[in-house]
């Protein structure tokens, strides 16, 4: 399962065991992502908070 | 002049994903307008976002970032130093500041950059850049690349660990610092902060060097579900309410596998089983950077 990456576009796989609220990187423009939800599926770029 | 800032943070985020800080010559980053507010730091990821934001919004006519080093690099600008005999460093980010963003122990040696006032912005092995007390740098000029020989953790695959009993000496050393106190930016025997604690333990017992940043941490080795985490492996979450970024190292237990952290809202370092502290947390992902021998 893939969906596109937000920030390039390019697909990125999403691990089968991946929960909700797992961070991902897009293995071509290094992004972090967070997996926002399965069903449907839904990625996002991740934020860090500021300390 | 838009585009090519917006190339030249891409390329910096493409050097970023090995999980290693490059540095970044930020002093040409200066907005006045409040959307920037760096000077002479790492490029963190949360900074490569802030250019990324404000080559969106602010553009002006500012320079591109330069790329002044990366740890592979053979760039010769930077002039050797040895760290003298003593304490920790602590490195800040301002030449002016108190803000401790990590400490390096003696010895060793570091890339010096610059020199302003009583600081010098220094590189340390681990990738960080930071301003140090220029009066604990003496000038060195070595023969070979003095981190030409030392390991490091890559994206992608776990490094073995060249000690056959290193997760088991990972967990005695870990569990003869409980109590210890968290240190903002500490990463020494006395005082870690949870990152810091995280590469102290992993650099002494493995001899593999961890980036110090959580954020940095969390893109090395290979990635492990949450239903598989084993000792050894580096296991990242959120708080429940203020959602800071939290990484602790699990470890081998009698009858169940354990995380050790450094907690910044009980002051100490503990170790609690892992479905513990994947309940107190909000799990967000685990690595594993180093293929343990006694795993």
């Amino acid at each position: 399962m893939t969906t596109p990456c937000p920030e390039c576009t390019t697909a990125v796989p999403i691990p089968a065991d991946a929960i909700e609220g797992e961070l991902l990187v897009c293995d071509h423009c290094a992004v972090e992502l967070e997996l926002v939800s399965r069903t449907p599926l839904r990625i996002e770029v991740f934020e860090e908070e500021e300390k | 002049m838009r585009e090519a800032l917006r190339v030249a943070v891409l390329d910096a985020r493409r050097q970023l994903a090995e999980g290693w800080p490059v540095v970044v010559d930020t002093t040409k980053w200066a907005w006045t307008d409040g959307a920037i507010s760096v000077s002479g730091g790492v490029l963190v990821r949360a900074q490569a976002r802030v250019y990324a934001d404000a080559i969106g919004s602010t553009v002006g006519e500012a320079p591109a970032p330069t790329i002044l080093s990366d740890l592979a690099s053979t760039w010769t600008e930077h002039r050797w130093a040895a760290l003298t005999p003593g304490d920790a460093i602590d490195l800040h980010r301002q030449a002016d500041g108190d803000d401790r963003q990590t400490q390096w122990s003696p010895p060793a040696h570091v890339r010096r950059f610059a020199v302003q006032a009583r600081r010098a912005l220094v590189q340390i092995p681990d990738g960080t850049l930071g301003w140090v007390d220029a009066e604990r740098l003496a000038d060195a000029a070595p023969d070979a690349d003095p981190w030409g020989d030392i390991a490091r953790a890559l994206a992608g695959t776990a490094v073995t660990a060249d000690r056959p009993t290193g997760l088991q000496d990972a967990a005695r050393r870990a569990r003869a610092r409980l109590g210890r106190p968290y240190l903002w930016g500490g990463n020494t025997e006395h005082a870690a902060d949870c990152s810091g604690l995280v590469q102290s333990l992993v650099w002494q017992a493995s001899g593999v060097l961890l980036p110090k940043h959580t954020g940095d941490q969390r893109r090395l080795g290979d990635r492990v579900g949450a239903g598989s985490i084993a000792p050894g492996d580096l296991v990242f979450v959120k708080g429940r309410n203020k959602g800071l970024s939290h990484v602790g190292l699990a470890l081998p237990a009698e009858e169940t596998t354990t995380v050790v952290h450094s907690c910044l809202t009980r002051n100490q370092v503990m170790e609690e089983p892992l479905s513990t502290f994947l309940e107190r947390y909000r799990f967000v992902g685990a690595r594993r950077p180093i293929a343990w021998r006694d795993a």
